[in-house]
């Protein structure tokens, strides 16, 4: 059978086009792999906006607790008053994802705990129907946070392991990636009965 | 009198009953009134078993009768033989009158033996037996052989994928109702089996074939504390762990096939086979990868990922609501799946919407029936498998309410729930062992006052 030429290319014919389907297969691959690591990194953005949604929530609760509590616990001025100190520190905060923010989140979270564990000293308090609804509205705004927190660590794991993993790790170093870490469970949290005067203590 | 004993069960039958139940099984035994029942259902064996060996003897005799007939030669056996395979016509156009004299004869005997003794055999056994094993298991357990206790929602169900493999829905039945009622809101478990059968095979070959078979349940949490906007799917995992070959088998197949054409095409339009060569494989592989690329798309769209892997490796989770589906899914949620999934050693698959839960066993063989043919020991095994699944289940669903129940008002509600605390001495070694998970310790305490 004659060999059929293409122009100037000549011999190289064959040589050519392996080397432009080997080029095809790897800009699909490129493209596939840039737009899933585009799409993890939003992902992780978006639900990173959930916690932050979640956490606005609480601060919006807050105050109305505050108000409901001072009325009956008027022994624990120091407790509630810091709660509230905290509260506006966290909403001047414009630097939403640093560290330090993440963890007066957690000694807040805290401060709200000890307040929810002494109202239990108060008969009057626990039996508010008011108290009773702000009390499931906080419980169901924490556990909404660690569904949000659980899916921010999802993305972010995705997102590191095309980061780290081969092929597509070649892809990720040609992009700007942002460096984001997962949430851990706050040492605090861990233990079961905290000590909030000291805690809270000036 | 009529001894049966659960003891001498097949151990498969019998590994998730525990000694104390065998026990309690084997006295509802010794009830008159169930006694009886067998003895009466004995009764209609063995008249069955005398017709059918009248008609399978009358089927036999004319078969030999008409082979006779139509046979030839000097031999009686061969002239049998003969005669049994004497076709009329030719090709497409034969005819064997005996053999579908023997087809026809048979099968008629067949379906009018089932037809006269399955209402007096079968449907008592269930309505008899299986009715008061259930109320042993939770008194507010109720069966009924037909489908009594069903639910409509089932073309729904079918519309949101949950149930889109059965195309036509044929047999229900079987149902249960449990239901536990507080404060006027009722936490309730519904189920049925359910069934879909479609023709397959042309001319004599043409006939019906099971193409689905499932246990379907729904349980209704009254209080559900975590509104769930979006449907929320926890099915047999595809992504992971038994999904690999239909996630690579598409696009491999796409690869060869789109290799073949191309090069047939190609060698055509194209002179050189080195370049014809080439350009196929790129057109297999972009093919392939594309077919894997969509495929991917599809089985990850709303996907939830969670960080147990044993889960993971059974369920992949798919919710729009990635937040919410989170609040449902917790780490303790997962562990009681998967230990309920272990325990039973069955598939099953959930669908969550509002504040209801469906549970869909997947079935292979036959479930639940009482055979004509089977010995009663043989039966009972069928219904130990379904009285221990209810169990699990039931167990299970209530765990899953806990979860759902609003968190201020868990405790009252568990404490005062009488019904529950109805559950007979004889299980509470098996639910002892789920003592340690989280749930499963709360139903110990709470419930059975452990």
């Amino acid at each position: 059978m004659e060999t059929q030429t293409f122009g100037l290319l000549g011999q190289y014919t064959n040589t050519l086009f392996g080397i432009g389907g080997l080029l095809v297969i790897f800009g699909i691959y490129f493209i596939s792999t840039y737009n899933s690591i585009i799409n993890t990194k939003n992902t992780a953005n978006e639900a990173f906006s959930a916690i932050d949604t979640v956490l606005q929530n609480r601060y919006n609760l807050i105050p109305n607790l505050v108000e409901l509590v001072k009325q009956y616990m008027a022994h624990e001025a120091g407790l509630i008053n810091k709660v509230s100190e905290m509260r506006s520190q966290l909403l001047s905060n414009t630097n939403k994802a640093s560290k330090e923010r993440f963890a007066e989140e957690n000694e807040l979270q805290a401060g709200m705990k000890s307040i929810f564990a002494i109202a239990e000293n108060y008969p009057d308090l626990k039996a508010s129907n008011n108290f009773l609804e702000l009390q499931t509205q906080w419980s169901e705004l924490e556990d909404r946070l660690q569904g949000a927190r659980r899916g921010y660590n999802s993305a972010v794991k995705l997102l590191n392991n095309s980061k780290e993993m081969f092929p597509s790790n070649i892809v990720a170093k040609m992009m700007t990636l942002p460096e984001l870490t997962m949430f851990e469970a706050d040492e605090s949290a861990r233990v079961e009965k905290m000590d909030a005067k000291a805690m809270f203590a000036a | 009198m009529f001894n049966i004993d659960f003891g001498t069960l097949p151990e498969k039958a019998k590994k998730n009953l525990a000694p104390e139940e065998i026990m309690t099984l084997n006295g509802l035994f010794t009830d008159p009134t169930i006694q009886q029942q067998l003895e009466n259902i004995e009764e209609q064996r063995k008249i069955r078993q005398k017709w059918k060996y009248a008609i399978y003897g009358g089927c036999t005799i004319l078969t030999v009768f008409l082979s006779f007939i139509f046979g030839s030669g000097e031999s009686l056996p061969m002239r049998l033989i003969n005669g049994f395979f004497y076709t009329i016509g030719s090709g497409d156009n034969s005819f064997s009158p005996v053999i579908w004299a023997a087809i026809i004869s048979y099968s008629t005997g067949i379906g009018l033996l089932y037809k006269k003794f399955a209402s007096k055999i079968e449907i008592p056994l269930k309505s008899e037996v299986l009715q008061k094993m259930c109320p042993l298991l939770y008194s507010k357990l109720e069966y009924s052989y037909d489908e009594k206790y069903s639910f409509d929602e089932l073309e729904l169900l079918r519309g949101k994928n949950f149930l889109s493999s059965y195309d036509s829905l044929e047999k229900v039945e079987d149902s249960v109702h449990f239901g536990v009622e507080k404060d006027g809101k009722i936490f309730s478990v519904n189920g049925f089996e359910l069934e879909t059968s479609e023709m397959r095979g042309s001319g004599k070959n043409r006939r019906r074939v099971t193409t689905n078979h499932c246990y379907l349940m729904k349980a209704v949490f009254p209080s559900a504390r975590i509104p769930l906007s979006s449907d929320l799917f926890i099915m047999h995992d595809e992504i992971d762990g038994g999904g690999n070959s239909i996630t690579y088998i598409g696009p491999i197949l796409g690869l060869i096939i789109g290799m073949v054409f191309s090069f047939i095409f190609l060698s055509i339009v194209i002179d050189t086979p080195s370049i014809t060569f080439f350009l196929s494989i790129a057109i297999g592989l972009g093919i392939g990868y594309a077919i894997y690329h969509f495929r991917k798309k599809s089985l990850y769209k709303n996907r939830v990922q969670l960080e147990n892997m044993e889960f993971e490796k059974l369920f992949d989770v798919k919710c729009e609501d990635q937040v919410t589906s989170r609040m449902i899914i917790t780490p303790a949620f997962m562990d009681r799946i998967v230990s309920f999934v272990n325990k039973t050693g069955n598939q099953y698959e959930f669908l969550m919407q509002g504040n209801t839960m469906y549970i869909k066993r997947q079935v292979t063989g036959s479930y639940l029936e009482a055979g004509t043919e089977k010995n009663m020991l043989t039966n009972l095994v069928g219904f130990t498998q379904f009285y221990t699944d209810m169990r699990e289940i039931i167990q299970f669903t209530y765990d899953m309410n806990l979860m759902y129940l609003s968190k201020t008002d868990t405790t009252k509600h568990i404490e005062t729930d009488s019904s529950l605390s109805t559950i007979n001495p004889i299980t509470i070694t098996k639910i002892s062992n789920s003592k340690s998970s989280l749930f499963g310790g709360l139903l110990s305490r709470y419930v059975l006052k452990m």
